[in-house]
């Protein structure tokens, strides 16, 4: 009912700013009209000045044709927002909002459009994802809001993601309604193999690794393994800056809730002289401490984080290497009343409206908390042997170290954790881009992986290897307004696991091996219309948790047990997306898409309950079931007048479990993001202000599964956020400053995807303040 | 330049072959050893024992799980058979039988006994049951109480321990507090 509510002013709020977009438009022409709007185009890459770029500016129609320096001067231009296109062969098509107020000059940078020209000046340190089919981008200012966020965090913004957490310091992405080993993470390039067993398990990475996340849904990325159900997730660095001087940023965040600090730096040098010899170094520092409902304060949910990474790159025309060497170190407090005994706790804290265990604003972090280290090193190279290939080779290898202190049980030892677990992973690739022509082009590589997992401790997944291997192909061609994209990908994995069995240890091996397909069409039809439909194919073997835990699952207070005979879970997903954007005022992205998997490997509920001296616990077996699950994502930007924007996006799915004729559990309740964003110029010393703000309404989650849950899933709820950036001189240097609120209203409620709900309500408000200090000699 | 070339191939597949040696040389000896369940801090078995205040005579009464959560059912859950009209004095004693030598447990409790307590609810029977220790604040933990019983009658008695660290709340307690270490319901025949 609110939503609805909230979607009716937010419709009338468009047609009323659509009444009064044209006497806007008028009134800016009545203001002066003698400004100066000037500036370079160079190419993004190489920084040459691009001649013979179109440059116009919409409002005016006019427009200019660069020269060889790449310059342009319009004169007579009005105060206010200016779209301002950008058009040359050979180079993405750019369209830019400038607000003028007084003369300008500004650069503007092209992107070549031929991938491998792009791959030529390449860049070693990034990813080569150069998939045609559309995928989401958090950059630039999207990214500096999310500064001293986790990765999970990071990426709610994005249309069809959402965040599954165990209370306010963990949380994992979910896209479109699956997460975990269902979600394939690219830290730098390098598969993300941590401890995914378990919704109290946070990937475990540094997202100011970088300053860029890419988020592809959907099975269509066989480049990177065959496993990605539901997605990929990239963490990705700046091209390293080499020939170039000493720059950097320093970022230093502070928020409200918690009273938690991040100071975030990174460094990076190249050298005049050298230029083939480039260096990075980086590092965040995370400190938080109790979190706060709007009524309580939650004893023992702070954490505290320190990562840093180191990257040495050495580069010629036509080949290069790079080392890398990341450290994720955190330590996580668990909200004391959430660990639990048994199922009457449990239900004793739900009956409970405030927990019994709130406390007071602390920083330490006492049992029971998690501590967790991640080490990753990767080398890379390329090796161009002619115009029309590039070789690429990497091999990385990573180190994921898991402790789990339980709330101190009787008779332990307080300075051992009751659970460790080890996993190191090896991985290596060799690929071949090859382009055989502009229209035609072809990725084809081969990957390795190895695994070991040690555990100590309470016995709850068994030690294992595994050996993996897996080769691919890629082709893409385009034809006129067509652009076709094909791969196909086989893999095989080798397993044996050790563990306990009536006294004796057991080696059981296992096997499995699979082919996993995709194929795309993108049509453009103009350059403010396109359509895409891909189809993919994804699977993955069963999870050693699933096959093999016997125990009771702490986190959930229930008893899993696995089943060794399951076999690979196979998904089919297809999505069909539309992109419209008139390049004035209006863009619109729409898409839905269908996931069907079969043999989902899920825990089903069977009675009786396991009977032990802490009580009788809820039994679930891991079964499999073909499940699908159906959604739609849609992004609508309105730009009633040049400097404000109306933004809202929507988010719904719904998944079925066939072979149980029930719903599937934790699928995101329906949400719709609802805002504005205003441009609104200088302001005193402050310079480029905009102010946002967003209303986000979550429905209630009614599509549960029967066999119920420990309690029914919480109401909807409606929050307030709101965002102000700006820029400021300091010494010379521009400063970024980011004043952001959440729930400012300070809403007391509690989300289906928070697993402290049970306990529980979520955040209250939380005010944080980003400043972003650059490091620039190269100006 | 061909040397370059020559050198960049030659790396790539040094980095390769490093993986296939570490591959083979990382931890073998580790993975072939999982942790074993029979070395865990576990309260596999609760005892219940009585003495009867006027005869002496004592009677014992036990769950016994003992591998364990999950895994075998337990071994022994007895009913506790008492006399109606009857006062008995009752001794707890907590075991991990999965180690060797047994760990008594209840030694544990007692020393932390700040941060616990047993607590009893009966059902359908006629037994009253107070407590008759203390810990260091004064307040009941439960490992020794005293058990008076009514007329004849057949219900259920539930034995819970809280674990309650800094928690714990003046006598009688608070039972929704906590974690539960222990919670057993006796079927009990007062005859």
């Amino acid at each position: 009912m609110l939503n609805a509510l909230l979607n009716l002013i937010f419709v009338t709020l468009i047609s009323f700013s659509v009444n009064s977009a044209f006497s806007g438009i008028l009134l800016a022409q009545s203001d002066s009209c003698n400004f100066v709007l000037s500036g370079k185009v160079s190419d993004s890459h190489n920084d040459i000045p691009v001649s013979g770029a179109s440059v116009s500016i919409i409002e005016y129609s006019k427009q200019i044709i660069t020269g060889n320096d790449g310059r342009f001067e319009f004169t007579g231009v009005c105060k206010g927002v200016h779209s301002v296109v950008f058009l040359c062969k050979g180079y993405q098509p750019d369209t830019l909002h400038i607000l003028i107020t007084s003369n300008t000059t500004k650069e503007f940078k092209l992107s070549q459009l031929s991938y491998t020209t792009e791959r030529i000046e390449v860049e070693s340190s990034r990813p080569e994802y150069f998939s045609p089919v559309p995928v989401d981008l958090i950059e630039g200012k999207e990214f500096t809001k999310t500064i001293g966020e986790s990765l999970g965090e990071s990426l709610k913004d994005v249309t069809g993601v959402s965040v599954l957490n165990t209370g306010s310091s963990i949380s994992k992405p979910v896209i479109h309604g699956l997460y975990g080993n269902r979600i394939l993470i690219l830290n730098n390039g390098v598969r993300q193999e941590g401890q995914q067993w378990g919704s109290e398990h946070a990937p475990e990475v540094d997202p100011l690794i970088g300053r860029r996340l890419i988020v592809i849904k959907g099975a269509s990325t066989i480049r990177y393994g065959p496993d990605a159900i539901a997605g990929v997730i990239m963490i990705e660095p700046e091209r390293l800056p080499y020939g170039k001087r000493v720059q950097g940023e320093m970022d230093v965040v502070g928020f409200s809730n918690g009273l938690e600090g991040v100071l975030s730096g990174i460094i990076e040098t190249g050298f005049k002289k050298i230029p083939s010899l480039s260096f990075r170094v980086q590092g965040t520092l995370k400190k938080a401490g109790n979190m706060s409902t709007p009524d309580y304060t939650l004893k023992n949910t702070g954490y505290e984080e320190a990562n840093y990474s180191l990257t040495a790159g050495y580069r010629k025309n036509n080949y290069g290497l790079e080392g890398f060497f990341s450290s994720f170190n955190s330590k996580v407090g668990i909200f004391s009343g959430s660990h639990i005994g048994n199922l009457s706790d449990l239900e004793n804290a739900f009956k409970h409206q405030v927990p019994y265990d709130t406390g007071s604003f602390a920083y330490e972090i006492g049992r029971p908390y998690q501590d967790i280290s991640h080490l990753l090193f990767k080398t890379n190279g390329f090796y161009i042997p002619g115009r029309k290939y590039v070789i690429r080779a990497d091999y990385a290898y990573q180190r994921n170290e898991r402790s789990e202190f339980d709330s101190h049980t009787i008779g332990s030892n307080p300075e051992l954790p009751e659970l460790f677990f080890s996993i190191s992973t090896h991985t290596a690739n060799i690929v071949l881009e090859s382009e055989f022509s502009r229209n035609l082009t072809s990725t084809s590589g081969i990957s390795g992986i190895t695994q070991t997992n040690i555990g100590k401790g309470r016995p709850f997944i068994p030690n294992f290897e595994n050996y993996g291997a897996g080769i691919f192909y890629i082709q893409s061609l385009n034809v006129d307004r067509l652009v076709f994209e094909a791969g196909i990908r086989y893999d095989y994995e080798w397993q044996r696991i050790y563990k306990y069995e009536n006294g004796v240890v057991i080696s059981p091996s296992s096997q499995y091996s699979n082919v996993s397909g995709k194929f795309a069409i993108i049509y453009r039809h103009s350059n403010r219309l396109s359509a895409t439909l891909s189809a993919g194919t994804a699977w993955r073997p069963p999870g050693v948790n699933e096959l093999y835990s016997n125990g009771l699952h702490h986190g959930s207070a229930s008893i899993e047990i696995g089943d060794p005979s399951l076999g690979t879970e196979n998904a089919l997903n297809v999505t069909a997306s539309i992109d419209y954007d008139n390049r004035k005022n209006l863009s619109a992205e729409v898409s839905i898409y269908t996931n069907q998997i079969n043999n989902y490997i899920y825990l089903e509920p069977r009675l009786p309950a396991t009977l032990t001296i802490r009580g009788a616990f809820p039994t679930y077996y891991y079964a499999q079931g073909d499940v699908y699950l159906n959604g739609l994502d849609v992004d609508l930007i309105y730009s009633p007048l040049p400097n404000l924007n109306l933004i809202s996006k929507t988010t719904i799915i719904r998944a079925f479990n066939n072979s149980l004729s029930d719903y599937l559990p934790l699928i995101p309740p329906d949400r719709f993001e609802n805002g504005a964003n205003y441009l609104a110029g200088d302001f005193g010393f402050l310079r480029d202000i905009q102010i946002g703000f967003t209303i986000v309404s979550v429905a209630k989650q009614s599509r549960v599964p029967k066999s119920g849950d420990y309690v029914p899933p919480p109401d909807g709820y409606t929050l307030l956020n709101a965002n102000l950036s700006s820029q400021f001189n300091l010494l010379g240097t521009p400063v970024n400053l980011q004043l952001t609120g959440s729930n400012l209203l300070n809403t007391s409620y509690r989300d289906y995807m928070n697993r402290f709900r049970y306990y529980t309500d979520d955040m209250g408000r939380n005010i944080s303040l980003k400043i972003i200090f650059p490091l620039n000699q190269n100006q | 330049m061909k040397n370059i070339r020559k050198a960049f191939v030659a790396l790539s597949v040094s980095a390769i072959l490093t993986s296939a040696i570490f591959l083979n040389g990382c931890g073998s000896d580790d993975v072939v050893n999982p942790p074993d369940p029979n070395e865990q801090e576990l309260i596999t078995t609760l005892v219940i024992n009585l003495t009867d205040s006027v005869t002496l005579a004592q009677t014992s009464f036990q769950f016994d799980d003992p591998d364990g959560e999950g895994g075998n059912p337990p071994t022994r859950f007895d009913t506790i058979v008492i006399g109606a009209n009857r006062t008995y004095f009752a001794q707890i004693i907590l075991l991990n039988k999965s180690v060797s030598p047994v760990d008594t447990i209840s030694n544990e409790v007692l020393e932390e006994g700040v941060d616990h307590q047993f607590f009893f609810t009966t059902t359908d029977v006629s037994t009253v049951i107070s407590y008759a220790d203390a810990d260091l604040n004064g307040n009941p933990i439960g490992l020794q109480t005293i058990w008076r019983d009514g007329a004849a009658s057949n219900g259920k008695i539930l034995v819970v321990l809280k674990h309650q660290p800094g928690s714990k709340a003046p006598a009688p307690g608070n039972p929704n507090i906590g974690e539960t270490d222990v919670q057993v319901d006796f079927v009990t025949r007062v005859q």
